[in-house]
């Protein structure tokens, strides 16, 4: 059916600049996974080939459904990622772009805290997608295209 | 000296050239301002025949040497270093400065142009119109009379949005220019309408436009919307270029069968451009007044908002003083340590429901109390102190965590072959309800995760350790007070990654194949003796499915011997790598029965768990779909389902079908959206229905009308507040571009209530900051 094992996902850029608040998990993970991509994660921006600025992380609840008392029975957990990338001179490799994922929860009045923990599960796995939806988009970013 | 060198520029006076000629007999002091002063000034070349007829609506043509001074004219006389008469057609240039005139004066002395008759100023981009004019061109001082004016400029509000063009525009009996963008007018008029006609304009006895802190502040000011006063304000604050200003916000009006005609005139205090504060006096005929406040900051290591609403009396509820507030803080000092706050309360436990239209919040039913203090090593580890509680306004108390410590991480070891990860917890647990067990608990959680494989094939086993202690104030069952509890948690998680190129919608596409199996193997323990605090049973989805417990929290570790098996696909563009469609598929397979259960929740049966799908993403251009699927096969019954499908073929253009079904709790139909509905009118909707308890629980109606320079909308809304009571209301807003052009409630709850909605008028100026 014509699949076949994926290699490692070939990034543009050997080494990259991360702008964000570093110690944000979503960061965290990132540096690791582009270390496992062999892309070296470098102190200042002038040393890298690109520069991956982390411009928004932001989780977001909305009420998905009421229950007949009017309270809320389910929820809609949104997790936004704005980045951009750009070289060290600041030359646009990608606009602004975003990426927005989410999960529903159902709520229980009576399991406040243990929905607490259930909402952190959603937004882990949401971390982890979003990770990965990154990696695939900074993939197809050209170098000498950069404006 | 300083003044900058005059010059007629010969070269634009060769197209007139019977009229230079009969500029050239006249005084000598013609002749010698046809030079340049200095005489060094090089000569623009002359442009082409066309330009004349251009030249008589725009300056193109005109251009000048930086800092010197170009004439031109039917005729030109005067003296040199005294005063020169352009007449006919008369233009002068002078850096980005145009002026055009049936005649000009220019004295060059006084640096000073007095311009007579059809007399069009334009300065970068602005012009200003009027029959006459005096203006010190380098100072950029003077007075114009009877001007019309239009002023013009470029907003990008933030990063990555369209820059647009804000224009604002009026007449004044005068204007006086008082150095560069700052201008003074006099019984004016000011709109961001198209100049001609406006629908609505600001018409001031004085105004003051500041374009450098874009910024227009007027007195004895008044409202004008079609041609009906409809505001007066004796002084008055507004944003010229849509930047956050400080100024009233377009005032809501509205009526609910809760507080009944209902008015609000928030007033926004642009303090700086890290702080503000909104005031927002708000009126209910059948209750009263209310006062609302919110103050935010944001600082290079702090952020946060303070929200405080009082009412001296209710007549309603005959109380004094209600009140509600709430603290929002988080700051950073240093790169290790952070804290956040996060403070809510109400006067009573009705206060939400009566007071508050917002939903979201009216539908709380416990209000949190918590702080933080977190270190994070930057290493690879981090620790984190929490204290929390909760005001509950119906239903169950929560337990407080007085306090949580938390310390735990993640550290390669062995050449980076295998991690070591390490999570630990201490709480105190207590109860607001005396017949609650107290107590506190101890968990510590080591465990070694060895990742084998590459990156299209994975398998990482994982071993760990699970100690839990308990000191219970009193005990559930006999004496039990001090519980432990120990279980080994083994997991292997193995994963193959596969691919293949295809097309999808007419583009290059990877389609991705992912299959994984994870197992998961915990001895029992039995725990009936130990209270529930935080553990209940995770909704059953994907996160979960791959997680190593069904129960949240640590009062509960279910007893497994399972596999979980699931296939995923992905079909990715190549191009940009955005991730346009996900099917996944899974299931779970338990080697050995529930014995570990929560108290009251019995234990599952059987040994096959519910099969769980989902398709998500983009099906073509317009149409979207969110959809999850979990199907019991034991008893050939469908648990959960969900589809919300989208269609959005352009902006302002939506309807979403949403149904979601979870059996015995809720099957309800959702549908939303919003149409043009032609003539500038716009309609958005929204009706939920639960199907089970045969009940409308939300439905909201409303029409917006998108004029040039100003919306109108008026929204009904409709939702469920108890049993058998719901809350009605209707709101109406006026909103005047640009001029008080912040979101306010009705605009909050169109976005909230109906994805997709877009807001029909120019993006404007947001006062939320620190949110591209």
């Amino acid at each position: 059916c014509g699949f076949h094992l994926r290699g490692n996902i070939a990034m543009p850029f050997h080494t990259v600049y991360l702008a964000g608040d570093e110690n944000n998990a979503v960061l965290v993970d990132l540096r690791r996974q582009l270390r496992l991509n062999d892309v070296e994660v470098v102190d200042t921006a002038p040393q890298a080939e690109a520069v991956i600025r982390v411009i928004q992380l932001r989780k977001e609840k909305d009420i998905l459904s009421l229950n007949a008392a009017g309270k809320a029975r389910e929820y809609r957990l949104f997790y936004t990622l704005a980045y951009a990338v750009d070289t060290p001179t600041g030359k646009t490799l990608r606009a602004p772009d975003r990426i927005i994922l989410r999960r529903d929860i159902t709520f229980d009045d009576s399991q406040v805290l243990a929905k607490a923990q259930e909402e952190t599960l959603l937004y882990n796995d949401m971390e982890n997608d979003l990770i990965q939806q990154l990696m695939r988009r900074l993939a197809t970013i050209k170098l000498d295209t950069a404006q | 000296e300083g003044l900058p060198a005059l010059r007629v520029d010969p070269g634009l006076l060769a197209p007139n050239a019977p009229v230079s000629k009969s500029a050239a007999p006249r005084a000598s002091g013609g002749e010698a301002a046809l030079r340049s002063k200095e005489g060094t000034a090089p000569v623009k070349p002359a442009p082409g025949p066309g330009a004349d007829a251009a030249a008589a609506d725009a300056d193109v043509g005109m251009t000048a040497e930086a800092g010197s001074t170009v004439v031109v004219a039917d005729r030109i006389d005067g003296q040199q270093d005294v005063e020169l008469s352009a007449v006919g057609n008369a233009q002068l240039v002078r850096d980005d400065t145009h002026v055009r005139a049936d005649r000009i004066i220019y004295r060059e002395v006084l640096d000073e142009v007095e311009a007579i008759g059809d007399v069009r100023l334009s300065r970068g981009e602005d012009i200003i119109r009027s029959d006459k004019l005096r203006v010190r061109l380098d100072e950029q001082t003077g007075e114009v009379d009877a001007p019309e004016y239009a002023f013009s400029r470029v907003v990008q509000k933030q990063e990555g949005m369209t820059p647009r063009t804000v224009i604002g525009s009026g007449h004044a009996d005068v204007l006086k220019l008082n150095g560069e963008n700052q201008y003074a007018l006099k019984n004016a008029t000011w709109s961001t309408c198209k100049p001609a006609d406006p629908d609505w304009y600001l018409k001031a006895g004085e105004l003051e436009l500041d374009y450098d802190r874009e910024l227009g502040v007027a007195r004895d000011s008044t409202v004008v919307f079609k041609d009906v006063p409809i505001f007066y304000m004796p002084w008055a604050e507004f944003p010229l270029v849509a930047q956050r200003k400080s100024g009233f916000l377009p005032p809501t009006f509205g009526t609910s069968n809760k507080t009944g005609v209902d008015l609000s005139v928030p007033y926004y205090w642009n303090i700086a451009p890290n702080y503000d504060a909104t005031f927002v006096p708000r009126y209910m005929s059948r209750r009263g007044l209310q006062l609302g406040g919110e103050y935010r900051y944001l600082t290079d290591d702090a952020s946060g908002t303070i929200r405080a609403e009082w009412m001296p009396n209710d007549r309603v509820a005959g109380r004094d003083n209600r009140a509600a507030g709430s603290i929002l803080h988080q700051q950073t000092f240093g790169s290790h340590w952070s804290t956040y706050l996060n403070l809510n309360g109400v006067s009573d436990k009705h206060y939400l429901e009566d007071l508050n239209s917002r939903l979201a919040i009216a539908s709380q039913s416990n209000l949190v109390r918590e702080g933080s203090v977190s270190y994070a090593s930057g290493s690879w580890w981090s620790a984190t102190m929490l204290a929390q509680s909760y005001q509950t306004l119906t239903g169950d108390k929560p337990y407080r965590r007085l306090p949580q410590l938390t310390l735990g991480g993640q550290r390669p070891f062995l050449d980076d072959r295998a991690d070591f990860i390490f999570s630990s917890e201490y709480v105190r647990f207590s109860h607001p309800d005396p017949d609650k067990p107290d107590g506190s608990r101890f968990v510590a959680y080591p465990s070694v995760q060895v990742p084998l494989g590459g990156t299209a094939f994975s398998l990482t086993p994982k071993l760990g350790l699970h100690y839990t202690r308990y000191a219970l104030d009193q005990a559930l069952i006999g004496d039990k007070k001090e519980i432990t509890r120990t279980l080994p948690i083994f997991t292997l998680d193995s994963s193959v990654v596969m691919e293949r190129d295809t097309r999808w919608a007419g583009r290059d596409t990877i389609q991705t194949l992912e299959p994984r199996i994870y197992y998961v193997n915990i001895p029992y323990r039995d725990q009936s003796a130990i209270p529930n605090f935080d553990s209940g049973l995770y909704d059953f989805n994907f996160a979960q499915i791959f997680s190593e417990n069904i129960f949240s929290g640590s009062d509960r570790i279910a007893n497994a011997n399972q596999v979980t098996a699931a296939v995923t696909s992905r079909l990715i563009d190549s191009d940009s790598g955005i991730e346009r469609l996900r099917f996944a598929l899974g299931q779970r397979y338990y080697f050995a029965d529930q014995r570990v259960t929560l108290p009251g929740v019995p234990a599952r049966t059987g040994r096959r768990a519910d099969i769980l799908a989902s398709l998500d993403g983009r099906l073509s251009q317009d149409f979207s779909l969110n959809s999850g699927w979990q199907y019991n096969p034991r008893d050939k019954i469908t648990e959960r389902f969900n589809a919300d499908l989208r269609y959005q073929p352009g902006f302002a253009q939506v309807v979403n079908l949403g149904f979601r079904y979870t059996r015995d709790v809720l099957r309800d139909l959702d549908v939303s959206g919003q149409w043009p509905l032609g003539g500038h009118w716009y309609g958005v909707a929204r009706y939920n229905r639960s199907l089970r308890d045969h009940r409308v629980t939300e439905a909201l109606a409303g029409l917006e009308y998108a004029g040039d320079c100003w919306v109108f909308r008026t929204v009904f809304h409709r939702f469920a507040t108890k049993e058998n009571a719901v809350t009605q209301a209707v709101f109406l807003q006026l909103e005047l571009t640009d001029l008080a052009s912040v979101g306010s409630s009705p605009l909050d709850l169109l976005r909230r209530t109906v994805g997709g909605y877009g807001t029909i008028n120019q993006p404007v100026a947001d006062p939320v900051f620190g949110q591209p």
